[in-house]
C-alpha cells in the first residue's frame, strides 16, 4: 500500500500516517491525521466521530453477535460488543457521549461467483449490516452515512482534523463519502 | 478462547513430529495438485517444498504482504472425516496467465469477469483443491470430499478477512505455503487448509501421533 491518493489525484497522507485497524481490532485517536479500515470483506469498519473535539475511532468489526464465544480478547471482533466499546474508548478520549456520529463501510460478500456448498456462511456481511443497524437503533442512534453491502471489498479512512471520511472500493483511489459537521443533519425532503 | 487458540498453535508448533507428517502430507497433496493443473494447462509444472505454518485468524493479516492486491480464491468446505474449510489462491497476474493458457486472451481488471472468466477459474480451482484432498486421502485413509466452490476476486486482504468471518468457528487455519508455478512463472498458487479441532484429532490419531500429549 504507497500513499493514500485521492479522487482528484491529490496526494494527502502518506499510509504510515493512518492508523489501520487489523481484524477485530478498535483504534480511537484525537487530532491524529487518520484511522481507517484497508480490506473490508464482509467486515464492517464502524467509524464514530465527534466534530466538537476532534475525537474519532474505527472498529474493524468481523461477526455479528460474540455471544457464547469465549475469544473475546479483541471487543471489535463482535457487533454487539464492538458498539459500546468504540464509544466508550471514544468517550475516555475526550468524545461527547451524545455528539457521536457513526459512518460505516463494508459488509460485503466478496465470494460472489460459484455455488458454493449449503453448508457455507455466506451472509456474514448481511449479518454484520443487520447487527450494526440493530445495535445503534438500540442506542436511539443511526448511521449518518454508508456504504455497505454489495459484493466488492472496499476500504475506508476518517480524518480527524476535518471530519471526512473516504471510502474506496478494491484498490482504487478514495474519494469522499461523508463529512461530519457540527451539529444536526437536516435533510431536504 | 484467545489462550486457548495460543495454545492449539504452540501445541501443534511445539511437536516436530507433528509439523513434519503436516509438512509432508502437504507435500505430496501439492505434487498432486501440480500435477492436475500440468494437465488442465498441457504444461509442466514444478512446485517449492511446501511449509506448513499454524496460524490464529487474527494474524491472517501477517501473513501477507501486500492486502490491497487482487487476488483470486477459491474457498470451499470439506466434508467427511476430515472436515473444515480450503483455500486455494492466485495472485492478479497468475489468474491473468490462466485465462491467456486457457482462453487466449485476458482481462485488464477484475471489475468485470465474463462467465466463461470466471467459472474457468473455479474449476481450475476446484481442480487443484480436488486432487490435493484426494492426495490427503490417500495418505491418512481420512475421507474428505470437495464441495462445490465459491471464487473471490478482490483485494486479498478483504478475502482472508471473509475467510476468517466464515470459518469463525475454527480458531487455527494451517497456511501451506508452497509455489506451484509453471516454466514460464506464470502462475503461482498457494493453500489454506482450516480443519475442525475434531479433524485436527482425529488426524493426529491416525497418524499414530495422537499420544503426544
Amino acid at each position: 500500500m504507497g500513499p493514500t491518493r485521492f479522487g482528484d489525484g491529490r496526494l494527502v497522507v502518506e499510509t504510515k500516517d493512518i492508523l489501520l485497524t487489523r481484524l477485530g481490532e478498535i483504534h480511537v485517536a484525537r487530532k491524529a491525521p487518520m484511522v481507517g479500515c484497508h480490506g473490508l470483506g464482509s467486515c464492517i469498519g464502524l467509524m464514530a466521530y465527534d466534530s466538537i473535539t476532534q475525537v474519532g475511532g474505527v472498529a474493524h468489526v468481523v461477526l455479528p453477535d460474540g455471544t457464547g464465544r469465549k475469544d473475546l480478547d479483541l471487543p471489535g471482533r463482535y457487533m454487539n460488543l464492538a458498539i459500546p466499546t468504540l464509544i466508550d474508548e471514544l468517550v475516555a478520549a475526550g468524545a461527547g457521549r451524545t455528539r457521536l456520529k457513526f459512518v460505516a463501510v463494508g459488509g460485503a460478500n466478496v465470494f460472489k461467483f460459484g455455488a458454493g456448498a449449503p453448508s457455507l456462511n455466506l451472509n456474514i456481511g448481511d449479518r454484520n449490516i443487520q447487527a450494526m443497524r440493530d445495535g445503534l437503533a438500540a442506542l436511539n442512534t443511526c448511521l449518518e452515512a454508508e456504504f455497505v453491502g454489495g459484493t466488492q471489498a472496499t476500504s475506508t479512512q476518517l480524518c480527524l482534523e476535518t471530519g471526512q471520511v473516504f471510502v474506496a472500493c478494491g484498490s482504487r483511489e478514495m474519494n469522499l463519502l461523508h463529512k461530519f459537521a457540527e451539529g444536526r443533519n437536516v435533510r431536504a425532503a | 478462547m484467545a489462550d486457548n487458540t495460543i495454545s492449539i498453535v504452540e501445541a501443534i508448533e511445539d511437536q516436530n513430529m507433528r509439523m513434519s507428517a503436516l509438512n509432508e502430507i502437504a507435500n505430496i497433496g501439492t505434487g498432486h495438485a501440480a500435477r492436475a493443473l500440468a494437465t488442465v494447462c498441457g504444461r509442466d509444472f514444478l512446485i517449492s517444498v511446501p511449509q506448513v505454518r499454524p496460524i490464529t485468524f487474527d494474524r491472517f493479516h501477517e501473513m501477507i504482504e501486500n492486502v490491497d492486491d487482487t487476488h483470486a480464491v477459491i474457498y470451499m468446505a470439506v466434508d467427511g472425516d476430515f472436515n473444515g474449510r480450503m483455500a486455494f489462491f492466485l495472485d492478479w497476474p497468475s489468474c491473468q496467465a490462466l485465462w491467456t493458457m486457457l482462453l487466449g486472451s485476458t482481462p485488464d481488471t477484475a471489475d468485470e469477469l465474463t462467465e466463461l472468466e470466471w467459472s474457468s477459474v473455479v474449476e481450475v480451482g476446484n481442480i487443484i483443491n480436488g486432487s490435493f484432498l484426494s492426495a490427503f486421502t490417500d495418505v491418512t485413509g481420512l475421507f474428505s470430499n470437495a464441495t462445490p466452490p465459491m471464487l473471490a476476486v478482490d483485494s486479498f486482504g478483504s478475502i482472508l478477512g471473509s475467510i476468517a468471518a466464515e470459518a469463525s468457528e475454527q480458531s487455527v487455519a494451517l497456511f501451506i505455503e508452497t509455489k506451484l508455478w509453471d516454466n514460464q512463472e506464470s502462475v503461482k498458487g498457494s493453500f489454506i487448509l482450516i480443519p475442525t479441532q475434531e479433524s485436527v484429532e482425529l488426524l493426529w490419531d491416525r497418524l499414530g501421533l495422537g499420544m503426544a500429549d
